[in-house]
């Protein structure tokens, strides 16, 4: 990496270039990158498209990227609207404004303030903020700690901690809100962590070690190991104890 | 329920294990992908694994965390790091990994002494394989290393396994998915089936001695 020359590309009005080796990519106005990309940093301010594989240490969409292709980052943050048409793989990932991934995420860090749609699998060793998600596959996660604030849904989640919270001031353990609030639900089939805490959850079988189903939620089945605690306004079908692991 | 595969719920009180350990163990690669079956059951869609595999690993897993190997470290003794293992044809010779009969069928179709690809390695330690169990002849071991040569690289990331299949007299080799169910007419044999990743781990686990 001694020897290697990086040229930067900067776009005010338009263009189109070729993909290879950059500094710094800046897309002002418009701009379009065929090929594989390998960068420094990568910025849209006003609209970009990459036909191809994108690797950066650093990547910002302040406008609207389109990324036909897999995307490597160490950062990579969004704060206005960017769709990845393939997989992707970041360190740290902030989703500020939108971003759509066709294929799976593996990331170290995910910080969520927007909405953020996954086609296939979530991989990350930690998922906080707040926002909406929706993820195809498995959400696998070591820390999720999320305030939903928009309808949210995926197949599954599982991981170590699995925290799921109401906006704050939101709905007390009066059932009769529930409506009201139905936008800011989590819909999934099965949550399975050795913590979990769940409000304003809808789920067909909550597993875990410490189970608490709090306010607004509804769910099929808990399979507890060590501890179970209801929310008044929880509706739960059935609650089980198992062998405890460990 | 096929006895050969065991259902998480069973998996984490047989072996011990909380979710968080199996998720965590899945994100660090320690679990492959593919051991992950969802199956529908009378409640819903589950997840199953084949029970004698995962039911190792997790021993092994365990072992090594008692000798305070970090996951990185278990995850790199458990799914070989495809491009380390490099060796050339001679190497391989004399290292003794494989049989004389393999090396010989094999260096007939690759060129020189060049390092053998990742891909290359697998192929020899399967041919190898078989031919040691007698699954094979000579001629035979042939077909199975075209069929791997021409196919296995479009597998790449994907976990593949080798069939062995003979009918009346004719013998074939192909290559499928893993997970992938195959059926034959009557008369037809299979006489092997190997998984392509455990040929890796196992040659891996031999070139580390």
């Amino acid at each position: 990496m001694t020897d290697e020359v990086r040229t930067d590309i900067k776009t005010a009005g338009g263009g189109a270039f070729q993909g290879g080796l950059y500094g710094e990519v800046v897309f002002n106005g418009s701009g379009t990158i065929n090929g594989d990309v390998d960068a420094i940093t990568y910025r849209v301010n006003g609209a970009g498209t990459s036909n191809g594989r994108v690797k950066a240490q650093s990547v910002t969409v302040n406008g609207t990227a389109n990324f036909n292709g897999e995307v490597q980052a160490n950062e990579f943050t969004v704060n206005g609207d960017a769709t990845i048409r393939d997989g992707a793989g970041f360190g740290r990932l902030v989703a500020k404004g939108n971003l759509s991934i066709g294929g799976s995420v593996a990331a170290h860090q995910i910080e969520l303030r927007g909405f953020l749609r996954i086609g296939g699998d979530c991989q990350a060793e930690a998922v906080t903020g707040e926002g909406g998600f929706n993820v195809a596959g498995l959400l696998n996660a070591g820390n999720v700690d999320v305030i939903v604030q928009a309808p949210s849904s995926a197949r599954e989640i599982g991981g170590e901690r699995i925290v799921v919270r109401q906006p704050a001031g939101g709905l007390s353990s009066f059932t009769g809100l529930m409506t009201v609030f139905a936008e800011k639900r989590l819909t999934v089939d099965t949550i399975e962590g050795d913590v979990v805490w769940l409000e304003n959850t809808t789920a067909r079988v909550v597993r875990g070690k410490n189970v608490t189903v709090g306010a607004g939620c509804a769910v099929d089945l808990v399979e507890y190991a060590e501890s179970y605690t209801p929310a008044g306004g929880a509706q739960v079908r059935e609650a089980r104890q198992v062998s405890p692991t460990q | 329920m096929d006895p050969d595969l065991i259902s998480k719920k069973e998996l984490l009180a047989e072996a011990g294990i909380s979710y968080g350990q199996l998720y965590r163990w899945k994100r660090k690669g320690l679990i492959p992908e593919d051991w992950f079956v969802r199956k529908s059951t009378f409640t819903g869609q589950e997840t199953f694994f084949p029970r004698e595999k995962v039911l190792a690993r997790i021993e092994k897993i365990k072992s090594m965390q008692d000798e305070d190997a970090s996951l990185d470290e278990i995850a790199d003794a458990v799914a070989p790091d495809l491009a380390e293992l490099s060796m050339t044809l001679s190497q391989v010779r004399e290292s003794g990994l494989v049989s004389a009969e393999a090396l010989e069928l094999f260096s007939a179709v690759s060129d020189g002494d060049a390092p053998l690809a990742f891909g290359e390695m697998v192929s020899l330690s399967a041919l190898d394989t078989l031919l040691k169990t007698g699954d094979v002849s000579q001629d035979e071991g042939r077909i199975v290393l075209d069929t791997l040569q021409e196919n296995y690289p479009q597998f790449e990331g994907r976990s593949a396994d080798l069939l062995f299949v003979r009918r009346m007299g004719l013998s074939t080799a192909l290559l499928v998915t893993s997970d992938a169910e195959v059926r034959f007419d009557r008369a037809a044999r299979v006489i092997a089936r190997l998984n392509l990743s455990e040929c890796a781990e196992s040659l891996r686990a031999r070139t580390r001695r």
